[in-house]
């Protein structure tokens, strides 16, 4: 007796909303600890974090499927603070939505400076929190015996920061091929790829230690939590979850770990295009992961 | 005064009146519906929960030959003391009345469906056309109103019995001493419909929860920390930022000198 009420669009809203949250989170703190050396990537998350954050907003609109027929309904959910997850979710979602849109603006207009540092300290806040909402919202669902362990929402948490940092990278070339002219900063900072490896390279120190801590967090959560074999067991979700943990966890770890090989011989635009697809493969593993926990814990009464 | 429905299943006979009863005095439409693919509650229609469907009897054989035997269980939402759909619910669409029902106000659910994955009896159903959940409400505005839940009312063999939750309570608690088995008393907290039988819960398929914490208890602990959480994590990100700061300065300066 299963009953599949949120599926692949929600699994997608959690998957963006976090991933938003985290490439604010990683944006941020490389403007405020990074000594103006990142200000490429800092400006790439918050331009980022602001699309995703509304993308997974109008994914969850279309998914409640009700905009047609009461329009305002959805502010609804904001009357039960703070006792209801989702409401205190939504009203972090806005904040964040908030401060991450003023932070673009400041960007853009090269505003204020000490303006644009005291958003972001609240930036960060809003945007972990945005990453530990969307576990905590499923580990505190009761009627779903296998979301309700503690190391769900350090998985969301860990698995959404790794995702905005590398999204936060991906997008730099992304925007500057699509609107040049606007991202011409971008642009020119693509186009020298030896520091463009240099830059990956230091990153991805952090992105090989997310995805380290990720496994170790997804096997005590297997281990430790009642009937979760159900992701690789289930017909409909192995296959899903062995891509999650080889395509988008140790093909990019492999990646990493070879560039070095390439860099020896200076292969810059070779190493930069091979981490671009390690990139797109971390996200996808992302999205597989959210899928396969949201579809799992759903089949299982 | 909180009220429970006292659920004796020795009395109940399968005669069904109450799924009519519900039907008619919430005006939910008929479904089609099969048997039960399990042999041991075949005769159990319709087999589940659905959102024209807020009640329905289970119908459980056990023993064969000569020992076989017929147990009639009617399932609804209990109606759980501290309920954890209406903790999840974030538009107070759910909401635990004092006098025991969860009632449910449609005009302000949004679809969300947290409630249909938060309830430990996966009571609520998700209505795919109007985008709502449906679920039994105890018939609130009947008990408002000083009146019997159809389904009670319409009871031939008083199985079901609207009581004071503490008489309800008391009555299982004595049942349980006589040696009968209970359900609602203990789990997640206890509920507002609790039943007495003469053969296991367990038997009759209904979900074991043998943890007796409202299933809300954690929901309800972390939401007093939302905000001391969020005010320490700004204040101590302020405070790393000022120390990077400062940091900076320092080597500044002394680069400088």
């Amino acid at each position: 007796m299963t009953e599949i009420t949120w599926g692949l669009i929600l699994a997608a809203e959690l998957f963006v909303s976090g991933m938003a949250g985290g490439a604010y989170a990683f944006s941020a703190l490389a403007d405020l600890l990074g000594k103006g050396k990142y200000k490429v990537l800092s400006k790439s998350g918050t331009y980022t974090s602001l699309i995703f954050i509304i993308v997974g907003l109008v994914l969850l609109i279309f998914d409640l499927g009700r905009f047609e027929v009461d329009p305002l309904g959805m502010l609804n959910a904001y009357l039960h603070f703070p006792t209801s997850i989702m409401t205190v979710g939504t009203w972090i979602i806005t904040g964040f939505i908030v401060i991450a849109l003023a932070t673009t603006v400041l960007w853009l207009l090269e505003g204020i400076e000490w303006v644009r540092k005291v958003l972001e300290i609240l930036g960060i806040i809003l945007g972990v929190s945005t990453c530990a909402y969307t576990g905590i919202l499923l580990s505190l669902a009761r009627g779903r015996l296998v979301w309700g362990s503690p190391y769900l929402p350090w998985l969301f948490i860990i698995s959404a920061c790794l995702s905005g940092i590398v999204l936060t990278m991906f997008m730099v070339p992304v925007l500057s091929w699509f609107m040049p002219r606007l991202f011409s900063e971008f642009k020119a900072f693509y186009d020298n790829k030896r520091d463009v490896v240099n830059v990956f390279n230091h990153v991805d120190r952090y992105v090989t230690v997310l995805i380290g801590l990720e496994i170790a967090v997804l096997i005590l959560y297997l281990g430790t939590t009642p009937a979760s074999s159900i992701y690789y067991t289930a017909s409909e979700l192995s296959g899903l979850f062995i891509a999650y943990i080889i395509l988008g966890r140790l093909v990019p770890l492999g990646i990493i770990y070879y560039r070095e090989k390439f860099q020896h011989d200076k292969k810059y635009n070779m190493i930069a295009t091979v981490t671009l697809i390690s990139q797109a493969l971390v996200l996808f593993g992302g999205l597989l992961l959210r899928y396969v926990v949201l579809i799992g814990g759903q089949l299982v009464v | 005064m909180s009220k429970a429905v006292f659920v004796d299943l020795r009395r109940c006979i399968g005669c069904r009146a109450c799924q009519v009863a519900c039907k008619r005095w919430n005006d939910r439409d008929a479904v089609n519906t099969t048997m039960n693919s399990d042999p041991k509650y075949e005769w159990t229609n319709p087999s589940k929960f659905s959102p024209d469907t807020y009640t329905y009897v289970r119908f459980v054989k056990t023993g064969s030959g000569d020992s076989l035997k017929w147990t009639f269980a009617k399932l609804q939402c209990n109606h759980c003391i501290e309920p954890h759909c209406v903790t999840a619910c974030p538009t107070t669409a759910l909401v635990k009345t004092e006098e025991g029902p969860v009632s449910y106000r449609k005009e302000l659910c949004i679809g969300c469906a947290y409630c249909v994955n938060a309830c430990p009896f996966g009571v609520p159903k998700f209505d795919e056309v109007n985008k709502i959940i449906e679920k039994c409400t105890f018939c609130a505005e009947r008990l408002a109103e000083g009146l019997e839940p159809a389904c009670v009312q319409a009871c031939p063999t008083d199985t079901l019995v609207l009581m004071d939750l503490a008489e309800a309570r008391r009555k299982a608690e004595d049942a349980e001493a006589n040696g009968l088995y209970t359900y609602g008393l203990h789990e997640v907290g206890g509920t507002s419909w609790i039943y007495i039988s003469d053969v296991p819960f367990k038997e009759l398929a209904f979900q074991e929860h043998t943890d007796a914490t409202p299933a809300a208890y954690q929901s309800n602990v972390l939401m007093k920390f939302v905000g001391t959480g969020l005010f320490i994590g700004g204040a101590a990100l302020a405070a790393v930022k000022f120390y990077a700061e400062r940091r900076t300065e320092v080597a500044a300066k002394e680069g400088g000198e």
